[in-house]
C-alpha cells in the first residue's frame, strides 16, 4: 500500500510538473499570458505528489514496512524514532524524496506569492523554469532513484539500519533538512533571473523581488553547513570540524557564489551595476548546487558523505550540463541589454569594496572547486592518480580569508562613491583600536605565532566596525537600528568574525596527545588532567557501547565509546567532549579497554581553544540573517534611489532607479539610512 | 587643522606602535618547540589515510592509518627527513598518499592556476576602472535626445 | 503620450565610440570562455571512473618486489628471495574479511595445480588479525603454504596495502607484474601468469 501510494505521488508530480511546463510554455510563446495562471494549479498539484510521496514513505519507515525495498535496506526495528524519520533523507532515493518536497513548498509559496501578478510573463516564465526543475528531479525518482521498488521480506526480517555513523547524534536530523532548504531555496531566484533573461527585462524589479528568498536559503545553508561541521566534530571521532571533503567543499561553493550575489546585489540597486555579474552569480550558485549534488552521489570523488547508486550520475551531469548551457546561452544573447550606464569612479568606496569582496569570494570558490576536481582532471589527461587534501586547502584560503576579514572591517566604513582619506581616518578609528586591543590582549594570554595573532588583529577590527554600524544605527533610530538590511549583515558579520577567530585559535593553539593508560592512571594534557577510571559496557537497542570513563580536571566524568553495531562489522567510536567557553577538551577511545590481557585503553586527548565559538558564530550569523530580513518601512521597491527633488515625487508614477545617485549616495526613503552623523570632517 | 584631527593622528601614531609592540612580542617569543612531536603531527597531517576516503592518517582509526603513522613514527626515529618519507610511502601506495600534490608538471596546476586566474581578474579590474575613468558614463544617442526632446515638448 | 524612459532600453545604434560594441565582444568572449571551461568539465566528469574501482593500480608494479620475510604460522621461517625462478602469488588477507574467506578455495585449487610443476607458490600475509585466528582458519579451510604473520604490519606498508583482499603476481625473476583488488581465482591467476609470461617472452625475444 505505501509503495501504492508513493508511486502515486511520483507519478502525479511527473505529471504535474511535465504538464506544466508544456502549458506554461504554449502560453508564454503563443503570447496568452492569461492562460498562464493554470501555472499554479500545476505547481499545488506537484506539491500534492510530493507530499503524498513523502507521507507514504515516512509511513513505511515508522511502520517499518519491509516490502519497500528502501526500508528494507536501511530501516530497523532497533532505530530508535526520530532516527527512524530522520532515515528518510539518510540514503539516495530518500534524499531525493526530501529534496522535491522542499522544493515543491517554495514552488507553492511563490506562486501564492506572486497570485495576483501570475499573468505576467516573468513570474510564468520563473514558475516555468521552477516546473522544469522539479520535472527533473520527479523524473530522478521514477527512473534511476526509484525510493519505492519492492522486496520481498522472508518472515522475520529485519532491516540493517541506516549507517552506523547517521545513528549516533540527533544533529543527524536537523544537518541535512536545513541544508536542502538552502539549496533549493536558490532555485527560486534563480528562475527569477532566467525570467529576467529570457523575458529582457532585466532591470532592478524582479531583484528586489527575490531578495528575502535568497537571503533566506542563504542562511538555511550557512546554517546546514555549521551544523554539519558541528556534527563531524560531535560524530567523526578526530577533533576537527572541517575536513575539505568533496562533498563538504559540495555544499560551499554555492554558499560562497551565494554570499558573494548578497553583496554585489546592493551595487546593482544603487548604482544599476552589474547586472551580469549578478545573474552570472545566481546561475552559478544553482549550478553549483546541481555539480555539488552530482559530487555527492555519482561516486567520482572519494568520499567519507558520498552515496551513490546506478545512473543517477549520469542523470545529474546531464542535468548540469544542460542548465549551464542554457544559462550560458541566455547571458550571451541578452549581452547587449544588459550593459549598464554607471561606471565606478574609485576602488576606495562602498562599491570597490564589494567588488573586491566578489573577486575574493570568486577566488576562494575557484580554489575549492579546482581542488575538488583536480584529481579527476589528472588521472583523465595523465592516468595517475593523486590526492589534494587539507594541506592545499588551508595553505590557498588562508590569505583570502585573511583579507576578507580586512574587507569586512573597511567596507562598512566606506562611503559610496568615493572616500577621502579623512573621512576614512574618522570612521576607522575606533575600530583599529579594537583590532589593536584584541592583539595586545592575545599576546598578554600567552597567543603566539604570525597568522593566528593577524587573524585575531583583523578579526578585532572588523568586529569593531561591524559593533560601529550598529551602535550609531541604534542611537539615531532605538531599535530599529537593529534590524534592516545592513544592520543584520553587521550583525552577521560578527559572527563570521567569531567563526574566524575561532577557527584561527583552535588551529594554531590545539594540543593533542594519544595517551595508553590502565585503570587509575593519570595523564595531563594541554593544561588539563585526564584520569581513567575503567571500562564498561551498556547493551542498546540498536548497539553495543564499549565505554571508557574518564575524569577531566578532577571534575566531571565524561565517557567516549565505541560502539558496535550488529549489521555491519563497523565500530564506530563515538567522542566525548568537555565543553568550556574558553577551550575543548576532546575525548575518543582509540583502543576499546579490554581488547588485550592488561585492560590497557587508548585515548585520544585532543585541547583546543575556542571551539564553542564556532557554533555561537553560527548561531549569531543566523540572527543576523533573519534581522536582515526583517522588512523596512513599507516602500515601493522602485523608488528613485536618490533623494526626491521635491516631497512630491515619492509617490509619483515609478520611475526605474536612476543610475549613478547624488554626491554620497544617500537614499531619500530608505530603511536603514548609511549617512554618518559626523561626515566630512576638519 | 583641527584639535580634533590633530589628536586623532597621534591617536594612530600610538595605535601603530602598540601593535607593532604587540605583534613583535607575539612573533619572536613563539615558544612552540618544533621537535620531533610537531614533525610528526604535520608528516601525519599530509598523508592520506588509504582506506577512509580523503582523511590524514593523522585523523583516522583504522588498522591501514595506525600502520602507516607506526611506520612515520619509526622512521622519524631512524632519522630520516620528511621527504624521505614521503617519497618511501608514495613508492608503496602510490601517489595518492600524498594530500599535498607536488610542485613539478601537471600537479603543479592546482597551486599556479588561482594564482594565474586572481591576476588576470585584476588586471581585467584595472581596466575597467580605467575605461570607466575616462569614458564617464553613458553617451547620449541622437535618439536620445529626440526622445527627450519630445517628452520636454509634451510635458511644459 | 509620453513614453516612460526606460535607461535599460535605450536603443541599440549609438555612434561607435568605445560604447557596446567592444563591450558586447568582451561580453561574449567571456562566455566562450566559461562555455569551455564548463565542457571540459563536463567531459572529465562524465568520463571519470567510480572512486572505488581506482585501487587497482599500484606504483609497485613492474618494480622489484619489496622484501617479504618473516615467521610463518608454524613457525618456520619464509623469505621470497628463496622463491627466485619461480611465480609467487602474495596474498594479503584476514579472517574477519568475507571475500579473503571467499577467495581461499581458489588459492588452494591453484596452490594444488602448481604444485607438482612447482613453477608457482602461494604465500600468505595476516594483515590485522590474530595469528590464532589465521592458524585455525587454515586448519578448517585447507592450505599448506607460508603464512607469514607480519606483527608489526610492516609488510602491508612495505606493499602499500590499505585493505584486504588484496593479492601480487610476482615474476621468477622477483619483479611485481600485477596486483589484484577484491578476490582472485585460480582461473584469473592462471591468466595473468600466461598474459605476462607472453609479454615478458616477446620483450626478451624482441629487444634483446
Amino acid at each position: 500500500m505505501n509503495a501504492a501510494l508513493g508511486t502515486a505521488g511520483i507519478v502525479l508530480g511527473v505529471a504535474a510538473s511535465l504538464g506544466g511546463v508544456v502549458s506554461l510554455a504554449i502560453a508564454l510563446l503563443g503570447r496568452k499570458p492569461h492562460l498562464l495562471a493554470v501555472g499554479r494549479s500545476y505547481v499545488l498539484l506537484a506539491l500534492g505528489g510530493a507530499v503524498l510521496a513523502v507521507i507514504a514513505m515516512e509511513r513505511a519507515l515508522i511502520t517499518r514496512d519491509y516490502t519497500l525495498k528502501y526500508v528494507a535496506e536501511h530501516g530497523s526495528s532497533r532505530t530508535p524514532p526520530l532516527y527512524n524519520v530522520a532515515t528518510l533523507w539518510s540514503a539516495l532515493e530518500g534524499s531525493i524524496l526530501l529534496w522535491v518536497l522542499i522544493l515543491t513548498v517554495y514552488m507553492a509559496l511563490v506562486v501564492h506569492k506572486f497570485r495576483h501578478r501570475l499573468t505576467d510573463p516573468l513570474v510564468g516564465w520563473a514558475t516555468l523554469t521552477m516546473l522544469t526543475v522539479s520535472s527533473f528531479f520527479f523524473l530522478l525518482l521514477m527512473f534511476p532513484a526509484n525510493p519505492f521498488g519492492s522486496f520481498h521480506p522472508t518472515p522475520g526480517f529485519d532491516g540493517p539500519g541506516p549507517n552506523p555513523l547517521l545513528q549516533n547524534h540527533p544533529l543527524m536530523a536537523v544537518h541535512p533538512p536545513m541544508l536542502y532548504l538552502g539549496y533549493v531555496g536558490f532555485t527560486v531566484p534563480f528562475a527569477f533571473a532566467v525570467a529576467a533573461l529570457v523575458t529582457g527585462r532585466v532591470g532592478e524589479g524582479w531583484l528586489l523581488e527575490t531578495r528575502r528568498w535568497t537571503l533566506f536559503a542563504w542562511g538555511f545553508l550557512t546554517i546546514g553547513i555549521v551544523l554539519g561541521a558541528w556534527w563531524s566534530y560531535e560524530v567523526l571521532n578526530w577533533g576537527g570540524y572541517w575536513n575539505w571533503d568533496p562533498v563538504e567543499n559540495a555544499s560551499l561553493l554555492p554558499w560562497l557564489t551565494g554570499t558573494a550575489f548578497l553583496h554585489s546585489v546592493m551595487v546593482q540597486e544603487r548604482r544599476g551595476m552589474l547586472r551580469v555579474w549578478n545573474l552570472s552569480l545566481l546561475c552559478a550558485t544553482f549550478s553549483l548546487t546541481i555539480l555539488g549534488t552530482f559530487l555527492t552521489r555519482s561516486g567520482v570523488v572519494a568520499s567519507v558523505h558520498a552515496f551513490t547508486e546506478g545512473s543517477i550520475g549520469a542523470w545529474l551531469l546531464t542535468f548540469f550540463g544542460l542548465t549551464v548551457a542554457v544559462t550560458l546561452g541566455l547571458i550571451g544573447w541578452r549581452a547587449d541589454r544588459l550593459r549598464a550606464p554607471g561606471s565606478i569612479d574609485s576602488p576606495v568606496s562602498r562599491e570597490g569594496a564589494f567588488l573586491a569582496n566578489n573577486l575574493l569570494f570568486a577566488a576562494f570558490a575557484f580554489v575549492v572547486l579546482l581542488g575538488t576536481v583536480f584529481p579527476l582532471i589528472v588521472e583523465a589527461l595523465k592516468d595517475e592518480q593523486l590526492s589534494v587534501g587539507s594541506p592545499y586547502f588551508n595553505r590557498m584560503t588562508m590569505p583570502i580569508g585573511l583579507t576578507l576579514l580586512f574587507l569586512m572591517a573597511v567596507a562598512p566604513a566606506l562611503p559610496w562613491r568615493k572616500a577621502s582619506g579623512e573621512l576614512l581616518s574618522q570612521r576607522l578609528f575606533w575600530p583599529a583600536w579594537v583590532g589593536t586591543g584584541t592583539v595586545v590582549v592575545a599576546v598578554a594570554l600567552g597567543a603566539r605565532g604570525f597568522a593566528p595573532l593577524l587573524a585575531f588583529g583583523l578579526g578585532g577590527f572588523a568586529a569593531g566596525a561591524a559593533l560601529r554600524q550598529v551602535v550609531l544605527a541604534t542611537r539615531r533610530q532605538g531599535w530599529r537600528g537593529l534590524v534592516g538590511r545592513t544592520n543584520g549583515g553587521m550583525i552577521v558579520h560578527l559572527g563570521v568574525v567569531m567563526i574566524a577567530v575561532a577557527l584561527a585559535a583552535s588551529s594554531s593553539y590545539a594540543t593533542e596527545r594519544e595517551l595508553t593508560m590502565k585503570e587509575g592512571d593519570r595523564a595531563s594534557v594541554g593544561g588539563h588532567e585526564i584520569e581513567y577510571l575503567g571500562g564498561h559496557t551498556v547493551e542498546l537497542s540498536n548497539k553495543t557501547s564499549v565505554r571508557a570513563r574518564v575524569r577531566v580536571d578532577g571534575d566531571r566524568v565524561f565517557e567516549p565509546a565505541i560502539n558496535r553495531f550488529p549489521a555491519g562489522e563497523q565500530s564506530i567510536g563515538t567522542p566525548a567532549v568537555d565543553t568550556s567557553p574558553i577551550e575543548d577538551v576532546y575525548l575518543s577511545l582509540v583502543k576499546a579497554p579490554g581488547d588485550d590481557d592488561a585492560q590497557t585503553v587508548g585515548l585520544r586527548v585532543v585541547v583546543q581553544p575556542l571551539i564553542m565559538w564556532l557554533w555561537i558564530g553560527g548561531l549569531v550569523m543566523a540572527l543576523g540573517t533573519l534581522l536582515a530580513a526583517y522588512p523596512g518601512r513599507r516602500r515601493n521597491p522602485i523608488d528613485p534611489v536618490s533623494a526626491p527633488v521635491d516631497g512630491a515625487r515619492r509617490h509619483g508614477p515609478p520611475a526605474p532607479a536612476p543610475a549613478g545617485a547624488d554626491g554620497n549616495g544617500d537614499g531619500g526613503g530608505r530603511d536603514e539610512p548609511e549617512r554618518e552623523p559626523a561626515e566630512v570632517g576638519a | 587643522m583641527t584639535a580634533a584631527r590633530r589628536i586623532r593622528i597621534v591617536g594612530w601614531l600610538a595605535m601603530a606602535a602598540v601593535l607593532a609592540l604587540g605583534l613583535f612580542v607575539g612573533i619572536t617569543n613563539d615558544r612552540q618547540d618544533h621537535n620531533e612531536g610537531d614533525r610528526f603531527r604535520s608528516l601525519t597531517k599530509s598523508i592520506a589515510c588509504p582506506v577512509c576516503d580523503g582523511q590524514s592518517v593523522a585523523n583516522s582509526d583504522s588498522d591501514a592509518a595506525k600502520g602507516i603513522r607506526a611506520r612515520i613514527a619509526e622512521r622519524i626515529d631512524e632519522g630520516a627527513s620528511d621527504a624521505q618519507i614521503r617519497d618511501e610511502l608514495a613508492g608503496s601506495y602510490g601517489q595518492q598518499i600524498l594530500l599535498t600534490p607536488g610542485r613539478s608538471g601537471i600537479d603543479s596546476l592546482v597551486w599556479t592556476l588561482p594564482v594565474a586566474a586572481l591576476v588576470v581578474a585584476l588586471a581585467g579590474l584595472a581596466v575597467a576602472f580605467r575605461r570607466w575613468g575616462s569614458g564617464g558614463g553613458a553617451r547620449a544617442s541622437d535618439d536620445d535626445r529626440a526622445l527627450v526632446e519630445a517628452a520636454r515638448g509634451d510635458g511644459s | 503620450m509620453t513614453e516612460t524612459l526606460d535607461p535599460t532600453n535605450v536603443p541599440d545604434d549609438e555612434p561607435d565610440d568605445d560604447g557596446p560594441e567592444p563591450r558586447r565582444h568582451v561580453g561574449l568572449i567571456i562566455v566562450a570562455i566559461v562555455a569551455v571551461v564548463a565542457v571540459a568539465l563536463v567531459a572529465v566528469l562524465a568520463t571519470s571512473q567510480p572512486a572505488n574501482e581506482r585501487r587497482t593500480r599500484s606504483p609497485l608494479v613492474g618494480r622489484t618486489v619489496p622484501a617479504l620475510s618473516g615467521r610463518t604460522l608454524d613457525g618456520g621461517h619464509f623469505d621470497i628471495d628463496d622463491q627466485r625462478g619461480r611465480w609467487v602469488v602474495v596474498n594479503f588477507f584476514a579472517t574477519w574479511c568475507i571475500p579473503c574467506v571467499q577467495e581461499h578455495p581458489e588459492l588452494v585449487a591453484f596452490d594444488e595445480e602448481h604444485k607438482v610443476p612447482g613453477d608457482a607458490a602461494v604465500v600468505s600475509v595476516v594483515f590485522s588479525d590474530d595469528p590464532a585466528k589465521a592458524r585455525t582458519f587454515f586448519a578448517r579451510q585447507g592450505g599448506d603454504w607460508p603464512v607469514l604473520t607480519d606483527d608489526k604490519g610492516s609488510a602491508a606498508l612495505d606493499f602499500g596495502v590499505p585493505k584486504v583482499p588484496e593479492t601480487y603476481l610476482v615474476t621468477p625473476s622477483g619483479h611485481v607484474a600485477a596486483k589484484f583488488t577484491g578476490g582472485v581465482t585460480q582461473a584469473g591467476l592462471d591468466q595473468a601468469i600466461a598474459e605476462v609470461d607472453r609479454a615478458l617472452n616477446a620483450d626478451a625475444g624482441g629487444g634483446g
